[in-house]
């Protein structure tokens, strides 16, 4: 190393040991002592290596508590959708997914004279075969279809979860209770 | 503050927060505890979280204050640490491994420093605080900070010297 980056490495741990050093100037410590190896640095500067070694590990530790633990119960429950929705959604993918198993079912055994057939024949496009609606628009891509019903099944099953969320609130007093038990004990 | 705005300038303090209670307090538990206890505070006053020019100094300052009360209420803050580590220097021979390992051995000197110095060198050298945020988190001036700071790096710096050439704790 270049005889002034020793010397800018002196002069940042004497500020650093002084708490006279900036942030930056303590980053600036930091890479100078990681780009050396333990056999060049003095008695000193190694100890602050390995502090500034603890402390960047340190700053990656984590809390195991979850966003929402964080966040009022009640708050959450506004956004789930009203229950006549809930059902709707529901009943919405059930008729969809049957109607494109049927089509997909039909495809594939040929019989295209079938009254299913006649009348998706006679859905109001002037071509390709319609396999729903979205939004009033007729779907006759098979890929957008299926694209659509897997969407649709996905926030099915997110709004079904976060209905059952408030559930999982009971479990942490609950274990706080056990352990202030135990430690009456 | 909106719900909203809570979830998306607060709650990412959630880790820093963490840390700061494990500084002071030692035990993840009893910090993850704090956090919680903080969080529920912060929604609380969430109004005035608005007018507010430094939320995240404003959350750090009151999970220190919760972990404090949280200590003097056990009355086992020195006792506790003590008791901790006389402790753990008695461990079998898994421990003694553990302890050979410089990053416990900072750990170690750092949590059986008086609580002031020790959340200070956590605020600036873990979580990268300027000076006067950390003066106002622990409600000092910043020229008590830099000698608190000062003083808590060189203890650290003596203590491992001392580990790296004697093994002495």
């Amino acid at each position: 190393m270049a005889y002034d980056n020793m010397q800018e490495l002196e002069r940042l741990t004497r500020l650093y040991l002084e708490a006279e050093s900036t942030l930056e100037e303590e980053a600036r410590l930091g890479e100078l002592l990681a780009a050396l190896p333990d056999s060049n640095l003095s008695e000193e500067q190694l100890s602050v290596k390995t502090m500034l070694g603890c402390f960047g590990r340190m700053a990656r530790e984590s809390s195991a508590i979850r966003d929402e633990e964080l966040l009022p119960e009640t708050k959450t429950a506004s956004r789930r959708l009203p229950l006549w929705q809930q059902i709707a959604s529901v009943a919405a993918v059930v008729v969809l997914g049957v109607f494109i198993g049927s089509t997909l079912a039909l495809r594939q055994s040929g019989a295209s004279a079938d009254p299913v057939q006649a009348t998706l024949n006679s859905a109001p496009v002037t071509s390709g075969q319609v396999y729903g609606y979205i939004n009033g628009q007729p779907v006759t891509d098979l890929d957008e279809a299926l694209r659509q019903s897997e969407g649709a099944l996905h926030s099915m099953g997110v709004q079904m979860n976060k209905s059952a969320s408030y559930l999982s609130s009971f479990d942490s007093p609950m274990e706080r209770v056990s352990a202030a038990l135990t430690n009456m004990k | 503050m909106t719900y909203q705005e809570f979830n998306r300038e607060i709650v990412p303090l959630k880790d820093k927060i963490y840390r700061c209670a494990l500084a002071v307090l030692g035990n993840r538990m009893d910090a993850e505890d704090m956090v919680q206890d903080t969080y529920g505070k912060l929604w609380t006053i969430r109004e005035k979280l608005d007018a507010l020019d430094n939320r995240e100094a404003y959350a750090m300052r009151m999970v220190r204050n919760l972990c404090l009360d949280h200590l003097r209420a056990a009355r086992l803050h020195e006792e506790k640490l003590e008791e901790e580590f006389s402790h753990r220097t008695e461990e079998g021979p898994g421990q003694q491994e553990e302890l050979k390992d410089m990053d416990a051995v900072v750990r170690q000197v750092i949590a059986r420093l008086p609580e002031k110095p020790r959340t200070v060198i956590h605020l600036r050298d873990v979580e990268g605080y300027e000076m006067e945020e950390i003066a106002a988190i622990v409600g000092d001036d910043v020229a008590t900070v830099r000698v608190t700071l000062s003083r808590a790096r060189k203890t650290v710096r003596e203590k491992v010297i001392n580990i790296m050439n004697y093994g002495i704790r």
